[in-house]
């Protein structure tokens, strides 16, 4: 049997493909040989923290994943991060916590709409007008601050980084409630379904009858609500943003979908992929952090995790 | 599943033979196997008396065997020249190109060949026959002794099937060999020597082209007495208005077009290549802006800014080229077919699986689509099936006007014959059909009028009983002027 029956053949069910289950199984057999290799990895209190630290990123690569399924590319995520966690505590001095929050979220949007309209309306190329605008925000972030770390928040917005809802701690919660909320959109809403047709094949969905822009444009909405989203935990966890902050996020974020399954050139992906694909690249992390290794090698694990997971991937693909 | 089993064909050098068979029959495999792309698990290749068996399509075109595929296989960016000698560029000292020795040679094989072609102009400037000239032309300065041309005369219009006949009888009579894939007999009866028939991977016959008939050929093809198409005896009645367009015009494309489209009626647009049949489309679907003329649906004026508006007024289009603009190829089947009417399935915001599942289910059954399951890639279904999920993706929205540009190009006699069936159907149920076409059998076989373009307006219009020698001559005619 070919894999694309087998492929076909899960689909039956649920939309579930052998995609998604190999990648499953490859992080359950990775957990598994990680237990064994190190004790401590199956405590209760290691796999929170490996949630915990999974959770900023998480929330970023869900918004990345939409806008990588719409065709697009947005690499400006990890500056928006840093200024909306600027944003976030400094706002603070004049308004109450949860105006700033909900500031705070809007202006993420904003700012992933000027990319969509960029990229959708006069025609950037998704990661130049991105480049352009990560640059623009990273600048943005160090006059807002004026280059020093920005310090303190009241009590109540701190919990949303590091308060605990009985044993789990609360940033958890909200990463999981985003997978499941936007994984529900992704796939039960026509929001979701056009955002995959755009990225599918722009021009059938234009002569079909679908507001290419809007959906195009939605989808670096979303991307900047999200990473806005990361920018509040960020700063209500570490109660502290620098305009360093964030760098390189916004390629865990991208590494994590195409780890999870999105398809690089628009139309297919998965929220729970990607989740699968962020809970991967911290597992390792958290491997090497245990037993000890250098932080320098992570960095060539990390990079040979995604091209040999995609590249077995594109390598399967192209034999069809 | 076996594509193809234990077929033999000999083919004589300095040959054209076709090869025919209904989509699925198992020629692009054949064809495949020959050149290098597929290897075969049985039986034996010879080339000029040696047996060969070609890794790569690198390897079958080394030995003199190349392939004019239907989808154009020419880099956009590159000019003429360039993309002829790609690969092959002949080299002064340091590797630098020799410009000069190249044009020297490229005119050398234009004027041998009998081309005429803009050397410099890039491919992507160029007209699609231009394009497939250009393809042959790249072929005969490889020294390929052996071409494979997969519908070569799909886009083109009659003058230029003439030009390319001119052209593969003077390739013949220097001894080249072609393997001839169409889907058009016409062109069989006059332009091969000899046919061979496949069917569901087997080989049904080879015989000489003129010891058979058109009726035997089809029966070959496709097993059984072909289906005759019923043609109503009169015409039917006509409803009321459906569209009307008053001196829609577009600069450089469309100039002054006027006529109406009733509703029950199948209305055929036709014209030779360039004749802005396809931008005509366009302008009425609102996928391009008129800047001039008015637009009424259903006797209102309107005026359609994009699509999206097109398809509130009850407009649908079936582009010209289904792969990149009707298909999302790498998606499900039933996504394709809930593109245009997701809304109607929704609750709330949520769209129901169930309910998009039940209306697909009713599409595959009423169009009779080929499909293994719902959730089947859309581009591995065969080109005529594929043609079904784009008509089905409309009939979901229950268009009242639809816009089928060249539906049944590329599409197996069967499947033809079913679309031409599924327009009737539609037509019968109110639905304002405008039916552009190139092929002028087609055209008349099915439509109630026909209107006929050239140079980007409507010449003339014939109802039925026109013959096809009157509306050819016509299409001729506004060439020439």
């Amino acid at each position: 049997m070919t894999s694309g029956a087998w492929k076909a053949m899960w689909g039956k069910r649920g939309g579930f493909s052998l995609k998604k289950y190999g990648l499953m199984i490859g992080f359950v057999f990775i957990s598994v040989i990680i237990s064994i290799v190190t004790p401590n990895f199956l405590s209760s209190n290691n796999l929170l923290n490996i949630l915990r630290q999974s959770s900023i990123v998480g929330v970023i690569a869900i918004g990345t994943t939409f806008v990588i399924i719409g065709g697009g590319f947005d690499i400006s995520v990890g500056s928006l991060l840093a200024l909306t966690a600027a944003m976030s505590l400094k706002l603070q001095q004049v308004l109450p916590w949860y105006v700033v929050a909900a500031l705070v979220l809007l202006a993420g949007a904003f700012f992933g709409l000027v990319n969509g309209l960029l990229t959708a309306k006069l025609h950037i190329v998704a990661i130049i007008t991105t480049l352009g605008t990560m640059t623009i925000l990273r600048g943005l972030t160090y006059l807002y601050t004026g280059g020093y770390p920005v310090m303190g928040s009241s009590e109540e917005f701190k919990f949303i980084g590091s308060g605990y809802l009985g044993p789990i701690p609360f940033p958890i919660l909200i990463f999981l409630s985003m997978v499941a909320l936007w994984q529900f959109i992704l796939s039960k809403t026509t929001l979701g379904r056009y955002s995959c047709a755009v990225g599918g094949n722009k021009e059938t969905s234009r002569l079909s009858g679908v507001p290419v822009d809007f959906y195009h444009i939605m989808t670096f909405v979303i991307g900047g609500f999200m990473a806005a989203m990361g920018g509040i935990i960020y700063a209500a966890r570490l109660n502290s943003a620098t305009p360093l902050a964030g760098q390189g996020y916004e390629l865990d974020a991208i590494a994590s979908c195409v780890i999870g399954g999105t398809s690089v050139s628009g139309g297919e992906g998965s929220i729970i992929g990607t989740m699968i694909g962020v809970l991967l690249l911290n597992v390792v992390n958290n491997m090497f952090n245990l037993l000890g290794i250098q932080v320098y090698i992570q960095y060539l694990i990390k990079g040979i995790i995604i091209l040999t997971v995609v590249g077995f991937d594109s390598y399967t693909r192209n034999k069809q | 599943m076996q594509a193809l089993a234990g077929v033999d064909l000999e083919l004589a050098r300095g040959e054209v033979h076709a090869l025919l068979g209904e989509n699925g029959a198992g020629k692009s495999t054949l064809v495949k196997i020959i050149a290098g792309v597929y290897p075969c698990d049985q039986g034996e290749l010879y080339f000029e008396g040696r047996r060969r068996s070609f890794g790569s399509p690198g390897g079958a075109l080394k030995a003199g065997i190349a392939v004019i595929h239907q989808e154009t296989s020419l880099v956009a960016p590159l000019t003429v020249m360039q993309n002829i000698f790609l690969g092959i560029e002949r080299r002064g000292h340091c590797g630098i190109i020799d410009e000069r020795g190249i044009r020297r040679e490229y005119e050398q094989g234009c004027a041998r060949f009998g081309f005429r072609l803009p050397a410099d102009r890039q491919v992507r400037d160029l007209a699609i026959a231009e394009q497939k000239m250009t393809e042959i032309l790249k072929a005969m300065m490889r020294k390929a002794n052996f071409l494979i041309m997969d519908e070569p005369t799909d886009a083109l219009s009659g003058a230029e099937i003439e030009h390319l006949f001119r052209i593969i009888r003077e390739l013949k009579a220097g001894g080249v060999t072609v393997l001839y894939i169409t889907h058009y007999l016409d062109e069989v009866f006059q332009i091969t020597d000899r046919l061979t028939v496949l069917r569901d991977g087997r080989r049904v016959a080879t015989v000489p082209t003129a010891s058979v008939s058109r009726e035997e050929v089809v029966r070959m093809m496709i097993g059984q007495e072909p289906g005759c198409v019923p043609q109503s005896a009169t015409r039917r009645s006509r409803g009321p208005e459906a569209i009307r367009a008053e001196g829609l015009g577009r600069d450089g494309a469309i100039a002054g077009a006027s006529f109406t489209g009733y509703q029950g009626e199948i209305l055929g647009i036709t014209g030779a290549l360039g004749s802005g049949k396809t931008e005509l489309a366009r302008l009425l679907f609102g996928a391009d802006r008129p800047d001039a003329g008015r637009l009424f649906v259903a006797g209102k004026p309107c005026r359609l800014r994009s699509p999206r508006d097109a398809v509130r007024h009850g407009i649908g289009m079936l582009p010209e080229d289904r792969k990149r603009f009707g298909l999302i190829l790498e998606h499900e089947v039933y996504k394709n077919l809930s593109l245009t009417a997701l809304a109607r399935y929704k609750r709330g915001p949520v769209v129901i699986r169930a309910r998009e599942l039940e209306a697909g289910r009713r599409i595959v059954e009423q169009l009779d689509i080929k499909i293994t399951d719902f959730h089947q890639r859309t581009g591995n279904l065969s080109g005529g099936n594929q043609q079904k999920v784009v008509v089905g993706k409309w009939l979901a929205a229950g268009p009242r006007i639809l816009i089928m540009d060249e539906p049944t190009r590329g599409i197996d006699v069967g499947s033809k014959a079913e679309i031409h069936r599924i327009m009737r159907e539609l037509a019968e149920g109110g639905t304002c059909i405008l039916f552009i076409s190139s092929e002028v059998p087609e055209i008349l076989k099915v439509c109630d009028r026909v209107l006929v373009m050239s140079a980007g307006r409507i010449v003339a219009e014939y109802g039925r009983g026109a013959s096809q020698e009157q509306v050819l001559q016509r299409i001729l005619q506004g060439e020439a002027s």
